[in-house]
């Protein structure tokens, strides 16, 4: 039988004693992983080598910071993980005031947050997710905003990424434009709409 | 907070704005000195801000009406005729 393409001896042939090394490319996958190798020679028994390679530790790896628009709207974070479930939690002041969605994708499929994800992508190699915030509102201050979204294994391993909404424009109204004030001087009212410090000149 | 411009018409004569922060939304009170001239007066105040850069100005015109000098005659005729703000003369 033939062994697997994760696997390359350092010599495919040979005579007499030698010494053959084996090396097995990157496994992303939570579980070890197995093949054999046959050693054939005329006139004797041939003789089966078995490699194990060992599984990736646990992990997840999410994008270390993301940004969204002053004017709002959507913002896709991606990462990559082996972990048979992943649970999504908004961490730490949310100032952004992102709402969690209940579902994102793991290998292309829909989860639900914090479910076990379908056919187990990662006991093989590690697979691709992404989870996509929609309706972000307008920045209306001159702030930039900040929230953070953390990513947790089922090992409780996590990771975690700081999301950024540029600053929005700086605004100014008055109403009325003009006023009359009667000869005797009395008080009227303006109205003064701002999202930062203003002068009068 | 108080602020006071001066009209620049040469009465000497303030308009006060009365407001609790010069920051966000605010409800601005505008009064000023009694006007004792026989004509209304204008001023345009200007409200700025600036924030990353960019300078906002927002110009609000107050105008202030007249202390008119109102002279009403009665003829003989027992007409009532009322001069308002004009200059009145005698023959």
């Amino acid at each position: 039988m033939a062994y697997a393409n994760w696997v390359t001896p350092s010599k495919v042939s040979g005579s007499g004693d030698d010494t053959v090394s084996w090396t097995g490319s990157e496994h992303t996958g939570r579980n070890s992983r197995t093949t054999t190798a046959t050693f054939a020679a005329s006139g004797v028994e041939s003789k089966t080598l078995t490699i194990v390679q060992s599984g990736k530790t646990e992990f997840v790896n999410i994008a270390d910071t993301a940004t969204v628009a002053k004017t709002g709207g959507s913002v896709t974070i991606t990462g990559t993980s082996n972990s048979s479930k992943l649970t999504f939690s908004l961490t730490g002041s949310n100032n952004i005031g992102l709402t969690l969605p209940a579902s994102y994708l793991a290998n292309s499929v829909s989860t639900n947050n914090g479910a076990a994800i379908t056919g187990d992508p990662g006991a093989t190699q590690e697979y691709t997710f992404s989870i996509t915030f929609t309706g972000i509102d307008e920045n209306t201050t001159i702030s930039s905003l900040t929230s953070q979204l953390t990513v947790t294994t089922n090992n409780a391993t996590t990771d975690t990424c700081t999301i950024t909404q540029a600053a929005g424009d700086a605004y100014l109204t008055i109403s009325p434009n003009t006023i009359t004030i009667p000869a005797a001087g009395t008080a009227q009212s303006v109205t003064v709409s701002s999202n930062t410090s203003w002068t009068i000149s | 907070m108080t602020t006071q411009i001066d009209w620049g018409d040469g009465s000497g004569d303030k308009i006060t704005l009365t407001y609790s922060a010069a920051t966000g939304d605010q409800v601005i009170s505008v009064s000023s000195a009694a006007n004792a001239g026989a004509s209304s007066r204008t001023k345009n105040i200007t409200f700025t801000v600036t924030a990353g850069g960019t300078t906002i100005t927002r110009v609000l015109t107050v105008v202030q009406e007249s202390n008119a000098d109102v002279l009403t005659i009665i003829t003989r005729n027992n007409e009532c005729v009322t001069y308002n703000g004009m200059a009145i003369g005698y023959k």
